[in-house]
């Protein structure tokens, strides 16, 4: 996943975050994703507007942690994301 | 614990070999089939066949027609909504459905040898959801009246748990329980629909105080839930005939709102006897503060 990619929720994809973390479930598996805080942000920022550059850019403000470590993260959680047909990627 | 609206009784005078009306967590739903109802089901549902006179509304109508040409083998579930609010229809995997919402009505198009049952616990799954509910994989039981909810996947432990509890409580299902709400009150639901042990109860109701998370170790021990952990085990094992959309967001707000009313405890366990005074002191601890 590059830096520059846009990633997007895909809209059909049930999800709801509860006091900070989100439960997604993949509509093709039924598989259910509990999500920690950090991956939460990154979900719902993937509108399709923000670079993941950028999201870790606000995500490093707001959780106070290293860019470099959430850059591997990001990239990871939104490749296995993609992977699974839960987000399209622009 | 008491008997549900189906029990206390049975009167199957409107019962035919082509119908039958249950009640299932307190939702009506008459069946009628253009083939004989198997006397399996029959056997299996007659407990929770609706009493004349104590039906609910809405009242619902599942018509199936026996296609022999109907191919089985449907692999991406379609799903179209109707022009009418409510109405929708889907290609499941071995059946088809339309939903007339003004009517009540649904009407299902199957191959002769496709399992009734199936048919009806999709259908009572999505209905619950609509009437505040949900149905649930799971081990379900009630001790002194209080309600447990042992919610797992396969592999889980719903079927050892159920095999090490029932000479201890009222066992309400070794597979599928159904949750619903009465007002602000979780109410926990036997079903007709049964697991590898094949046991089924009469239709019986108990508050829900309790849901235990399983977890197979070689100790006992408990802890509490996180309410994320709760709320992603009890949409994990909701039985889904749709998997998206407002039905879907509907699963996980009432998931949310059992896992914030209702206790969650993991329980670790050996699949030994001994587990029964670990779940006695978990149960009698909810009971007291519910």
């Amino acid at each position: 996943m590059e830096l520059s990619s846009k990633p997007q929720r895909r809209p059909e994809i049930a999800w709801r975050v509860i006091e900070g973390e989100a439960v997604v479930v993949n509509p093709r598996s039924g598989s259910v994703f509990p999500l920690n805080p950090v991956a939460t942000r990154l979900w719902e920022l993937a509108e399709g507007k923000n670079t993941v550059e950028q999201m870790i850019a606000v995500i490093a403000e707001e959780f106070d942690a290293p860019t470099d470590v959430l850059a591997k993260d990001a990239q990871t959680f939104f490749e296995d994301l993609s992977s699974k047909a839960m987000i399209d990627v622009t | 614990m008491v008997d549900s609206e189906g029990s206390g009784g049975l009167d199957c005078t409107d019962m035919s070999e082509h119908q039958i009306t249950l009640s299932i967590a307190g939702l009506p739903l008459t069946l009628i089939d253009e083939a004989p109802i198997h006397d399996w089901l029959l056997e299996r549902c007659h407990q929770y066949h609706a009493k004349k006179g104590v039906m609910a509304t809405p009242s619902w109508t599942l018509t199936i027609a026996r296609n022999e040409q109907f191919k089985i083998g449907q692999e991406q579930l379609i799903y179209q909504l109707g022009d009418e609010p409510g109405s929708f229809f889907i290609h499941a995997y071995d059946f088809k459905a339309y939903r007339n919402a003004c009517h009540e009505s649904i009407t299902v198009e199957a191959h002769p040898d496709a399992a009734i049952i199936g048919i009806v616990r999709w259908l009572m799954a999505l209905l619950l959801v609509e009437n505040g509910g949900l149905l649930v994989h799971s081990a379900s039981f009630a001790h002194r009246g209080s309600g447990v909810l042992c919610p797992g996947v396969s592999g889980a432990g719903k079927s050892t748990m159920s095999k090490l509890v029932r000479e201890q409580c009222y066992l309400f299902s070794d597979e599928t329980a159904a949750v619903r709400f009465l007002g602000d009150v979780p109410m926990l639901y036997s079903t007709p629909f049964c697991g590898e042990l094949g046991l089924v109860s009469g239709p019986v109701e108990a508050p829900l105080e309790t849901i235990l998370l399983l977890k197979h170790a070689d100790h006992y021990a408990t802890e509490p839930a996180r309410l994320i952990e709760a709320v992603s085990t009890l949409v994990g094992c909701t039985f889904m005939p749709l998997r998206e959309g407002p039905w879907m967001q509907g699963v996980m707000r009432l998931s949310e709102k059992l896992a914030r009313r209702v206790p969650a405890h993991y329980l670790y366990f050996k699949p030994e006897p001994e587990v029964w005074s670990t779940i006695n002191g978990i149960v009698e601890q909810a009971a007291a503060t519910a």
